[in-house]
């Protein structure tokens, strides 16, 4: 289950006076600090106006509302920096429902970033809770997990959660009113690794969860369409790239690419740091 | 970085590209399917999105989080108000997609840029949506399906298509988009062909859509003007109804006249709609009167 902060109703704050308080006093690479800024989140949700404010001013210009935001439609971003930012996520009801993948309902996910949570508007999304150890698996297909069950939450006005990256894994239900919750999420390290969607009856990783138009679609790409200037940098990203299913795709163009130096391509891949890498070498360069 | 930098630094990086948009752009708003496929012919689409991965490949390399814009099946390799041209792959990690048939309400050029042999099977949609006709048979017969080389194409408007890729050496197919016919996009089951959900032609509608929804919820009267403006302006159909939706909660003396207007829409759905609410308000004032 994630964390349960428990806060009590404070005086509203204006969103810029939250910005200002995250920027001066919390640091977003220690887990503590953010913590400890529960309360500030939570006032900050005792502020009834402040989203529609903003969404008004954005939409005076709907064509370029939201433009630099690359999430799916049901999420908001009204703040952005390097390690942090504060995204709204908003939730349908069932009966009004014309694509339920929009809003990921029913999918049991991990993410691959710590968030800090709080309900805002309407009943709140049901969710269905488990927990895993993210650092003891590879993220292969089919790969047995162990889960355990952490139960069922509702995300009502003024409840705060905290998120662990690779630990905590929900199912989203649609809540019984049209809901809205507020995010402050984190980038910290592992950002770079995948999200998985879980076979939580058989304890399994079912599928990653891609970044969209993610490294490894261009790479999947490159692999029918590349030519000869791309060759050297699929090479140095086999190697250098920070995440391990980026450097496994390289790979797996290589593979296609340079099939007169395969022997080579799977010694390097055998000797990488990540199980995951070395995994996928060995069922392409065996075959 | 100034819009004229980014237009430099592109034109220096993907020069192929650039020529392309560029000839694309030149086209009348009317431009008929066959004045937007003649550039499409007359380019090497190999080359060119040779030379765009590859610069998105330096992208990647100079900085890991680099995002390509798209979905989880696309790479968008580049999108205005008129076009949109996207990298679709069907293999690996997208299996899901031979599962489904995508009704486009667009006119749409798909293309096999690396001359594999794979077949489009097309089938008729209604117009409307929600229903595929001519079922079960493809709606063109077999050879005319197969996509045999470089710069070979069909248009594809109001239809359903699923790429049959079973036998091609590489699964990547690439679509032009014109957007002249906006609408929503319709997604149908393979087997059974009964449609699976609707989502919009891209997200940036949907997500004015529940922004719009979120100020009827809140009762946030301050947005009517803007939601007003919407109502009448939204190239979106579904937007400009959720918009009348709307207006009854945040402003009800707007709610006449953009009723009246809707009542108008270009949009089938959206007319239909409207006249519903209009009977029913004058049944509600019949009633109490």
């Amino acid at each position: 289950m994630p964390l349960e902060l428990a806060t009590t109703p404070g005086a509203p704050v204006e969103f810029s006076d939250y910005i200002a308080h995250v920027r001066g006093e919390v640091d977003p690479l220690d887990t503590d600090s953010v913590l400890a800024s529960a309360p500030m989140l939570r006032r900050l949700a005792e502020n009834r106006d402040f989203l529609a404010q903003i969404m008004n001013e954005e939409l005076k210009n709907a064509s370029r509302f939201q433009a630099e935001n690359g999430y799916s439609a049901q999420s908001l971003v009204l703040h952005k920096s390097e390690t942090w930012a504060v995204r709204v996520n908003l939730w349908e009801t069932a009966d009004r429902l014309k694509d339920p993948r929009a809003f990921s309902y029913g999918l049991p996910h991990d993410h691959n970033f710590d968030f800090l949570t709080v309900g805002y508007w309407g009943d709140g999304y049901v969710s269905e809770n488990w927990e895993y150890d993210g650092a003891h698996i590879d993220g292969l297909p089919d790969e047995k997990v162990a889960l355990s069950y952490a139960g069922r939450r509702t995300l009502a006005p003024g409840d705060i959660l905290f998120y662990r990256k690779a630990c905590d894994i929900h199912t989203v239900y649609p809540p019984s009113r049209f809901s809205v919750s507020v995010n402050m999420t984190l980038r910290g390290s592992g950002y770079l690794q995948p999200q998985y969607i879980f076979d939580t009856d058989h304890q399994r990783v079912q599928a990653p969860i891609y970044l969209q138009g993610s490294a490894r679609m261009v790479l999947e790409a490159i692999r029918s369409l590349g030519n000869e200037d791309s060759k050297d940098i699929v090479d140095w990203i086999s190697t250098g790239h920070p995440c391990r299913h980026t450097r496994a795709a390289a790979y797996a163009t290589l593979y296609e690419l340079e099939p007169d130096d395969r022997a080579a391509q799977g010694r390097r891949a055998g000797a990488d740091g990540s199980g995951y890498v070395r995994a996928m070498a060995k069922r392409m360069y065996a075959g | 970085m100034e819009l004229e930098t980014i237009e430099q630094a592109a034109h220096t990086k993907t020069p192929l590209l650039t020529r392309l948009v560029s000839e694309l752009s030149r086209l009348p708003e009317d431009a008929t399917g066959d004045q937007i496929m003649q550039p499409l012919r007359q380019n090497n689409l190999g080359a060119v999105l040779a030379q765009f991965l590859s610069a998105e490949l330096r992208n990647i390399k100079a900085d890991p989080e680099y995002i390509t814009p798209g979905t989880d099946s696309e790479l968008i390799v580049w999108a205005n108000d008129r076009f949109a041209m996207m990298l679709r792959m069907f293999d690996g990690f997208n299996e899901k997609n031979g599962d489904l048939i995508a009704g486009l309400g667009a006119d749409v050029h798909v293309f096999n840029p690396t001359g594999s042999r794979a077949s489009v099977p097309c089938f008729q949609e209604s117009l409307a949506g929600g229903t595929v006709e001519d079922r079960p048979s493809p709606l063109r017969p077999a050879p005319a399906l197969c996509i045999p080389a470089r710069g070979f194409t069909q248009v594809a408007q109001s239809s359903g298509i699923v790429p049959d890729l079973e036998n091609a050496v590489a699964k990547v197919l690439f679509f032009v988009f014109s957007r002249r016919n906006r609408s929503t996009v319709w997604i149908y089951e393979r087997q059974s062909l009964a449609p699976a959900y609707v989502s919009a032609t891209n997200s940036q509608w949907s997500r004015v859509g529940l922004a719009v929804r979120l100020f009827a919820e809140m009762r946030y009267a301050p947005a009517a003007v803007v939601v007003d403006n919407l109502a009448a302006t939204s190239p979106e159909h579904f937007v400009r109804w959720e918009c009348v939706r709307a207006l009854a909660r945040l402003d009800s003396s707007l709610v006449e006249n953009a009723l009246a207007r809707a009542s108008k829409d270009q949009h089938s759905h959206v007319r239909r709609a409207a006249e519903r609410a209009i009977h029913n308000l004058q049944r509600i004032n019949n009633h109490a009167s």
